[in-house]
This record gives structure tokens, sequence and C-alpha cells, in this order.
């Protein structure tokens, strides 16, 4: 298993739009995904259970990542969380 | 299974006009890659369940809410980028895990500030969930009028 560990920088939080390309990109694996925030978890590949986490500006994302794959997935979603969460905007 | 089994629906949220999701003005929902659906550019602010079920997420700002229910998902998403407008303008009518039934009230948008504020008002009903031969009806409705039909 992989894991990382994302803070969110975006002020408007985990809302729909990253949650989007946060499910979208994941639904391209063949890896469990399992996204940790507080007390919550979430399924990577469900986009309303990634919106579900309800995340906020400041908080803590832990990815968990499972499969085959799960090293091109956790560099793909790396990226997708600096892209449309790692900005102070 | 009953024949008399109800026609599986999905139900405008809102009177305006009812658009194919590629024309909303979002690349992401456009895309179609969260599922199938469609926009509607509201007439008027008062919103409502397109289905019968539980309101999963309900978000702080107002503008998106979840819905489970009959075993599919839908994600009603009042505005584009509205999430900006960090809720002024929306008011809630629902929360977190409260029942709802079709065409009883989930929110209400001021669509006039909305759009003041330089927002487009386009609400889009996206479906996460696979739905088996979705039909989607075009052109104006009434909010509760039939928006999708699928088997």
């Amino acid at each position: 298993m992989k894991s990382f560990t994302f803070t969110i920088k975006d002020k408007n939080g985990l809302h729909a739009r990253p949650a989007g390309v946060i499910s979208a990109t994941s639904k391209g694996f063949l890896a469990k995904i399992t996204i940790k925030c507080k007390e919550k978890e979430a399924d990577g590949k469900r986009l309303l259970s990634v919106m579900a986490l309800g995340a906020k500006c400041g908080q803590a994302l832990e990815f968990e990542i499972e499969g085959k794959d799960e090293e091109e997935a956790l560099s793909a979603l790396k990226s997708v969380c600096e892209e449309k969460l790692g900005n102070d905007i | 299974m009953s024949i008399f089994k109800k026609k599986n629906t999905i139900l405008s949220p809102c009177d305006g006009e009812i658009v194919e999701l590629k024309n909303v003005k979002d690349e992401l929902f456009s895309s179609g890659l969260l599922g199938y659906g469609f926009g509607i550019k509201p007439t008027q602010g008062e919103v409502f369940s397109p289905i019968d079920g539980v309101v999963t997420n309900a978000f702080d700002t107002g503008h998106a809410y979840s819905i489970e229910g009959d075993g599919i998902e839908v994600l009603v998403h009042i505005g584009i980028d509205t999430v900006e407008l960090d809720g002024e303008g929306f008011s809630a009518r629902v929360k977190q895990g409260d029942k709802i039934k079709r065409h009883s009230p989930l929110a209400y948008a001021d669509l006039e500030l909305i759009t003041k504020k330089g927002y487009d008002t386009t609400t889009v009903v996206v479906i996460p969930t696979e739905l088996k031969s979705p039909k989607l009806s075009l052109g104006n409705k009434k909010a509760g009028e039939i928006a999708i039909e699928y088997r």
C-alpha cells in the first residue's frame, strides 16, 4: 500500500471541482483509493463520497492507495492535489 | 418483479431551460467525466429535489447538494463556480441526513444577486452512478417535470 498526506491550501476547500477531478482521476486506476479526513473516510472513486468529506482549507487529506498500479495512482493524485487544491487563491 | 414498476425518472430541479451537459460552461461538468446529467438555466430561484432520497451532503456554502435514493446518486450544483460566493445568495432548505421527497424544497438561490456578482446561474444536475439508457428531455420545464427517464 502507498499513502500520502496533502494539506488543502485552496480557501474553498474540497468543493465540487477538485472532488470531481480527484474522483475522475481515481477511476482511471485499478487500485483501491481511500481518502481520510478527520474521522471521515471516502471512496476516492466516488465523487459524492469525496465531496461528503467536507474537507476545508487547512485540513489534511490522507490518501491510501492499494493495488498493482498504486505507484502510478499515487503520482497522478499527488499532482492533481497540487494543481487543484495547492493554490492559495 | 411487478410489471407495474414505475418508470425511473429524475425531475427538473427548477423552472427554466434544460440544456445538454456538454453545453454547460464548466469544463469538468461538460466533459461528462462526473457522470450523465444536464444543465438548467433557472428562471426562478427555488430549487427542488430531483429524486426521493436522503441528503448525503449539503455544503455549508449552500450551492451544492447530493441526494441518494432509488439506487442512484444525484448532485445538484447551483450556478457555475458559485463556491466562490461563500454562501452569499444561497439559503439551504435541507441539511445533511434529511429525508427528502422529489419536488420538495432543497434550496433557494437569489438569482439576481448571483448574476450581479458575475456568476452564471446555470444549475447542473449530474448522476455519478450508472444510468441505464437515460433519455433527456430538453427545453423549457417547470420544476418537478420529468427531465430524465431511464430504465
